[in-house]
């Protein structure tokens, strides 16, 4: 599961993840792997169909983009389960991504910071496993000489 | 067969390039990977909040956009 595959045609790291409604409805995303990204962030048509209301957010975080900085709402997520590891009350941003990008959201350090993450952008495959122990240590490392 | 719905990949084909959310009730799933793989149209929309709204009628979906795909992506 940690072995991930995604397209190098499209120039960017898209993987699957799932997140789960507070009254258990599932929906399936697409994210970004954003080493450039500090916190998670997803679109506003995400967050309002996993029911959560972004408009009555309480915390508004400014981030600096390429573009400028902008304040946005942070909401939290109820659920997100990405390369086989669950995320609960993950306190996320609400991004104003273009429609152009193909994506749900963004991945960023605060999630990413759990994994050893190796990328083969040749072949077009990810590694990804938790901090958890000497199994899961092993486990990267033979995925990892896998897709050499 | 109505329950079954359309293949997703057919549905957004269908919908290709029409610069829109297209938001799916997802109805069946690939037991082995939990990729979606068929489902039925619930909405087809360029505004965010009504993706959304449409979105939250289903049990289980996901929403693509089916228009333009940048070709640099600085995010």
């Amino acid at each position: 599961m940690p072995t991930l595959s995604f397209d190098p045609m499209q120039r960017v790291i898209a993987v699957d993840a799932i997140s789960i409604t507070a009254d258990g409805r599932p929906a399936n995303l697409t994210v970004l792997v954003d080493t450039g990204a500090g916190q998670t962030g997803f679109r506003r048509s995400t967050l309002i169909g996993l029911g959560i209301d972004v408009d009555r957010a309480t915390q508004i975080a400014r981030i600096n983009t390429a573009s400028g900085s902008l304040s946005v709402p942070v909401v939290n997520l109820p659920h997100l389960s990405v390369f086989g590891t669950d995320f609960h009350n993950l306190p996320v941003l609400c991004l104003p991504l273009p429609p152009t990008v193909p994506a749900d959201g963004v991945l960023g350090y605060d999630v990413l910071s759990r994994f050893r993450l190796f990328v083969n952008y040749r072949r077009g495959v990810l590694v990804a496993e938790p901090f958890n122990g000497l199994l899961h240590r092993v486990r990267f490392l033979w995925q990892v000489a896998s897709t050499l | 067969m109505e329950q079954q719905g359309e293949p997703i990949e057919k549905i957004l084909e269908r919908y290709k390039g029409q610069n829109a959310f297209v938001v799916i009730e997802v109805l069946t799933v690939d037991p082995k990977t939990q990729k979606p793989l068929t489902g039925r149209v619930l909405a087809v929309t360029p505004d965010e909040d009504e993706a959304g709204m449409a979105a939250r009628k289903a049990k289980h979906f996901l929403i693509r956009w089916v228009g333009e795909v940048a070709e640099v992506i600085v995010v």
